[in-house]
């Protein structure tokens, strides 16, 4: 990607409210057209992220492109960006037409290409028919269209979305999800969106920067962030994991031996790493076998059922392994009944590759 | 099926219990302090005055002589203008504070707020009375503009319309700023962002979102400092003087001084059914207004 097709550009920012360190040293870029989330716990900077891409921030430090162009100096009626509120701050003395034609008045456009416009914008979140509602009159999920759609009608460069959907319920935000991805791909405008809800991020991204307290800790695309999450945080937090603390005991070749308690396990680290490294195995619960081991299964750990959890599509086991600890295992229910009984023995199976080793900086705290 | 029924009806009977209980002293306290009062002044002003005496005789002679003085008509008519005049100086000057405590006062909000609401700890009378002395022909104004050599003769403030408006805007100001400021801190941060999002600088953010969403506060503040200013006795009394007298003042001086309690009544009533209509129309024009916004 070369810097020309960025839309959003951070090199080296930071933004420090007092004491306290908000955003620490973030630079990325976000290509063209792409669906970019910045997804992290509340409190992690992301937001704050976002208002500085907008202009309601100032970095502390750094530099903030848009389409090449430096836009430390541009408020934020002047930058190329529109945004989704979080609380959609749709203005409740106008219509849904003249919520949309705001943006276009403040850019004195003539009023036929506002007409035209406003009335695309609204055939584009299917609410064609609605330009006379007022905005007490829509639902939860009409009021989300309509705050896309006066983001969208001014053409940005780049759209930001700040938690758009949080208060949507369950059913309708997964509609939304999809609606806001068709949207996109229509389009072609460049998102960058905002989340906590790792599902979220999931569903719709191109790319995800998972951020912890104030800094990147993984820029990827969404398979990688969830099969090969590099830290701890990334691993907990994308998905379910089940993170074993050990010691790398043999090294060399493609798969290394991983001391965890009493228990031998192959893995495949994705680069080479010296012997004695401090390590955390992360290991999907999906990604276990449970049952009688296939033949060429690397790695088996006999254990008891602890507790069984039946989630639908899936039941959650959890195995008690001695000297290991308390793993999570998921189990299709491709058959109705649950094959495993609490307090039976079993055997847990998975191959080297499965499983992901984080090297632990030595004297980091967990 | 019958002990349903009877629970069904306990029920209701403590539904109505209950409504009793919370609007039942309300609605006591005004039957007992406004709705008899005035049903007496009502029912006084059809009453006749004989030869200083009040005669319960029927009468529609107060009500003609209301409307054949001009007198009172120009009294009316007065009151009316004080109180727009008032509210046309009060509006400009609060609409800013309230602005300025809503949105720019951080750490001295509070201060600010106590420095608009400490002035209702204090009596009208001594409020005026302050102003009375401020200007008087020896008060503060008039020593400031001598020396510093603008006039060498005082000014003769006091008993003219100014002194009289500068202390009605003086004493309702908080009733203008208290309201506006209730409707600009209760909007959403994010609405104002979302318009300078979408480009608009900050006059046009004002203009088409914060200024048209603050319109209830408004149109309570002015009606609030135009009920009181209409209706005030005091300030135009102290400040102003016999040639300044506006409506209360007339009324109390046929209460209090001819003892015409017939015809006191008549112009209270008068005066009543004016404003009454008045507030009808004014609250129509602000509810179309609001439908119509833009």
């Amino acid at each position: 990607m070369t810097a020309s097709e960025l839309d959003v550009e951070l090199t080296h920012v930071s933004k420090s409210f007092g004491m306290v360190r908000a955003v620490d040293d973030v630079s990325f870029g976000v290509g063209r057209g792409e669906f970019f989330s910045l997804l992290g716990p509340s409190g992690c900077g992301k937001t704050t992220i976002m208002r500085m891409i907008s202009g309601f921030e100032a970095p502390t430090s750094g530099s903030l492109k848009i389409r090449g162009q430096d836009v430390a100096a541009q408020p934020p009626f002047r930058r190329p960006t529109n945004m989704v509120f979080q609380h959609l701050a749709l203005f409740p003395h106008m219509t849904v037409a003249q919520n949309i034609a705001f943006g276009l008045e403040m850019e004195r456009l003539p009023k036929a290409e506002i007409g035209r416009r406003v009335g695309s914008a609204l055939e584009l979140v299917h609410l064609a028919g609605f330009d006379r509602r007022r905005v007490s009159q829509l639902s939860g999920g009409q009021r989300q269209r309509v705050a896309i759609a006066r983001a969208l009608v001014k053409r940005p460069a780049v759209l930001l979305l700040d938690e758009p959907l949080g208060a949507l319920d369950l059913k309708l935000r997964e509609e939304m999800q999809l609606e806001l991805k068709r949207i996109q791909r229509e389009i072609g405008t460049t998102f960058v969106y905002v989340t906590h809800d790792q599902k979220e991020a999931i569903t719709m991204s191109d790319r995800i920067a998972v951020i912890n307290g104030g800094r990147i800790e993984q820029l990827d695309t969404v398979s990688a962030i969830y099969e090969r999450p590099r830290t701890a945080f990334v691993a907990g937090f994308i998905g379910e994991t089940n993170l074993l603390r050990g010691r790398l005991v043999e090294a060399g070749g493609e798969t290394a031996t991983v001391a965890v308690g009493e228990a031998r396990l192959a893995v495949r680290p994705e680069a080479p790493l010296p012997r004695d490294t401090e390590v955390l195995v992360s290991l999907r619960p999906e990604k276990i076998r449970l049952g009688p081991p296939l033949p060429e299964t690397a790695n088996r750990l006999d254990g008891t059922v602890e507790s069984i959890v039946y989630l639908g599509s899936h039941t959650r086991y959890r195995v008690q392994v001695p000297g290991v600890g308390g793993l999570d295992v998921d189990v299709q229910n491709a058959e109705p009944a649950a094959p495993h009984e609490a307090g039976r023995p079993v055997t847990l199976g998975w191959q080297p590759a499965a499983a992901v080793v984080i090297p632990q900086p030595s004297g980091r705290a967990e | 099926m019958s002990a349903d029924g009877t629970a069904a009806a306990t029920v209701a009977r403590r539904e109505r219990l209950k409504l009793a209980a919370h609007i039942g002293p309300g609605t006591l306290w005004l039957l007992v302090f406004f709705v008899v009062p005035a049903f007496i002044v009502l029912r006084t002003s059809f009453y006749s005055f004989v030869d200083g005496q009040i005669v319960p005789q029927f009468t529609l002679e107060n009500y003609l002589r209301v409307f054949r003085e001009p007198l009172y008509a120009e009294v009316f008519v007065k009151s009316l203008a004080y109180g727009l005049i008032v509210v046309a100086i009060a509006l400009p000057v609060g609409y800013p504070v309230a602005h300025f405590i809503a949105r720019k006062a951080r750490r001295n909000r509070e201060i600010l707020f106590l420095a608009l609401i400490i002035p209702f700890w204090t009596s009208i009378v001594v409020r005026t009375y302050a102003w009375k002395i401020l200007l008087g022909n020896s008060g503060l104004v008039n020593y400031l503009l001598q020396s510093a050599g603008i006039t060498d003769e005082p000014i003769r403030f006091l008993f003219s319309l100014p002194a009289v408006l500068i202390g009605l805007v003086h004493v309702f100001l908080p009733y203008m700023i208290l309201p506006i400021y209730a409707s600009l801190e209760k909007q959403e941060a994010e609405l104002e962002q979302a318009a300078q999002d979408l480009g608009a600088n900050r006059f046009r953010t004002f203009v088409r979102i914060t200024f048209p969403l603050s319109l209830p506060g408004v149109a309570t503040g002015c009606m609030l400092v135009f009920i009181m200013t209409v209706s005030s006795y005091l300030t135009p009394d102290i400040l102003g003087g016999p040639s300044q007298a506006m409506i209360s003042n007339v009324i109390q001086s046929e209460y209090f001084e001819t003892y015409n309690w017939p015809f006191g009544g008549a112009l209270s009533v008068t005066f009543l059914v004016f404003s009454l209509v008045f507030f009808a129309i004014y609250s129509r024009l602000i509810k179309l207004d609001g439908g119509a916004a833009h």
